[in-house]
């Protein structure tokens, strides 16, 4: 545990060093958000759970749920994911 | 275009109920299977829209994942085709228009020509014409480099021609300018120069030949100015050998000419009025339908014709265009004194403009302007300075053979 905690901060501090993009580098999920109709996912996993009122996504380092009204996936890919609809919250779970 | 792209290949749109319908996503994710447009319905189901080549792929998932999938509507040129099947005629059309297409595409539909001032378009198009050079033909038939040719044969005054054939498009690019290059050939002809003007030389430089008259002296007209013959003398200034040369020189000559003009004090004038009666018409070939009032007497006709144009200078034998009627009056217009003099003097501007673009000077007016009760006289005299020297043949003289050199 302890070893892996410091191959995890040896990580960060290398990032850090070479100024590479976080989300190349750890795989970390950009969400864009456009207004309160469009929001696109970038680095996720899959889909956990899908309703008009909230889409539960996995990412790579914990849950990701955006909740509103009428939502919709316009389309998705195994890398990006674009959804529309009354956005009203998104929570990050880790 | 990310929704136009798959309508080629065709889409459909499916509906997805029971089973787990989560799993079945990333699934569809994980195969590449793009999956759009995806919805919850109100009765806990799932509807979304996928090529109709992805739709083939769905089995496994479906099995594993326990969906039951609905096929709700089919868009796309596939499903186009197959539900227009008996329409044999459409398809026919669609494949003449495709065959059509491509056999005019080996055509020349559009002739452009460029960079032209001096011979203007339609000229060149006629000349071209006559080649059998014209709108319609196959581009197989036309050689670039033989209409090069051709048009720098018939119009001198072109410096370089290029031609070539860009789609269905005939480009020629024209570049004019003086071609000088017969000069050379031109200079090597013995000749004299001679007077085409009577007048009284003022100015004279001779480069090649022997000059016969010198600054002051009067010309006559076909008067020898300078010679081109030179006489080569011995010690005993006899003449030994007679040598041909281009004469070669500027004279300026100063001479009145004569000038005369009449201007009728009364004349009449066409008033236009206020009233205007507008029509059109309609040419196919040589059939002309007309919509309008015919023309009567103290109106006048002005056509404007707007000819069908395919491209730019293909113009098919069809056209149409308006017809303007307007009223006019005939009035005496008697001019005053100052009106009439300035009127003449006008002209005679006009005149002296005329003679100036023509390379002439104008050293002097002796022109008057007199007014009677009928007729406006301008007469009297320009004095001029011109350049003259018209090349005449040489004559060839022989030497007798006494004052020979030979035999002393």
């Amino acid at each position: 545990m302890l070893f892996q905690k410091k191959r995890e901060r040896f990580r960060e501090n290398l990032v850090t060093a070479f100024e590479v993009p976080r989300d190349l580098a750890c795989r970390e999920t950009i969400v864009t958000l456009t207004g309160h109709k469009q929001a696109v996912i970038e680095n996720y996993r899959n889909i956990i759970k899908f309703t008009e009122e909230e889409i539960v996504i996995s990412t790579y380092s914990g849950k990701l749920a955006i909740l509103g009204k009428k939502l919709e996936i316009l389309w998705y890919t195994a890398e990006e994911m674009t959804i529309e609809g009354c956005i009203s919250r998104i929570i990050s779970d880790f | 275009m990310r929704k136009f792209l798959p309508l080629l290949k065709g889409i459909v749109k499916i509906r997805i109920c029971n089973g787990q319908s989560e799993r079945f996503f990333n699934l569809c994710m994980a195969r590449g299977m793009a999956l759009w447009d995806l919805t919850e319905d109100s009765d806990g189901s799932f509807s979304c829209l996928l090529s109709v080549e992805d739709f083939f792929r769905l089995g496994p998932v479906r099995r594993k994942t326990k969906v039951h999938i609905h096929i709700l509507e089919k868009h796309g040129l596939p499903f186009f085709f197959v539900k227009n099947r008996k329409r044999k005629a459409f398809f026919a059309g669609i494949l003449c228009c495709g065959i059509l297409l491509f056999l005019l595409s080996g055509r020349i539909w559009n002739i452009h020509i460029e960079g032209n001032r001096i011979n203007s378009t339609p000229e060149i198009l006629k000349f071209l014409d006559d080649q059998g050079i014209s709108h319609g033909i196959r581009k197989n038939q036309v050689s670039c480099s033989a209409i090069a040719s051709q048009i720098r044969e018939e119009y001198p005054e072109t410096a370089w021609v290029s031609a070539k054939v860009k789609g269905t498009r005939l480009i020629i690019t024209v570049k004019e300018g003086k071609y000088q290059t017969d000069v050379s050939k031109d200079k090597n002809i013995p000749c004299s120069l001679c007077a085409e003007k009577s007048g009284r030389i003022i100015k004279m430089v001779t480069r090649a030949g022997v000059p016969l008259k010198k600054t002051g002296d009067t010309c006559k007209t076909g008067e020898i100015l300078v010679q081109g013959r030179l006489e080569l003398k011995n010690d005993d200034q006899e003449i030994f050998r007679y040598e041909y040369v281009h004469a070669d020189a500027d004279i300026y000559i100063k001479r009145k000419l004569p000038y005369y003009a009449e201007l009728p004090v009364e004349y009449e004038k066409e008033v236009p009025l206020q009233k205007e009666k507008k029509g059109c018409f309609l040419k196919v070939g040589n059939l002309y339908l007309e919509w309008g009032e015919t023309t009567q007497k103290g109106w006048k006709r002005l056509l404007e014709e707007y000819p069908l144009r395919l491209t730019e200078n293909f113009v098919l034998p069809v056209s149409a265009g308006t017809i303007t009627l307007t009223q006019y009056e005939k009035k005496k217009i008697i001019r005053k004194k100052e009106d009439a003099k300035t009127e003449a003097f006008r002209l005679l501007q006009e005149y002296e403009k005329n003679l100036m673009e023509k390379g002439v000077q104008i050293s002097a007016n002796n022109v008057k302007i007199e007014v009677d009760h009928k007729t406006c006289i301008s007469s009297g005299t320009l004095e001029i300075i011109e350049k003259i020297g018209k090349e005449v043949p040489v004559e060839q003289l022989e030497l007798s053979k006494e004052r020979t050199t030979e035999n002393g």
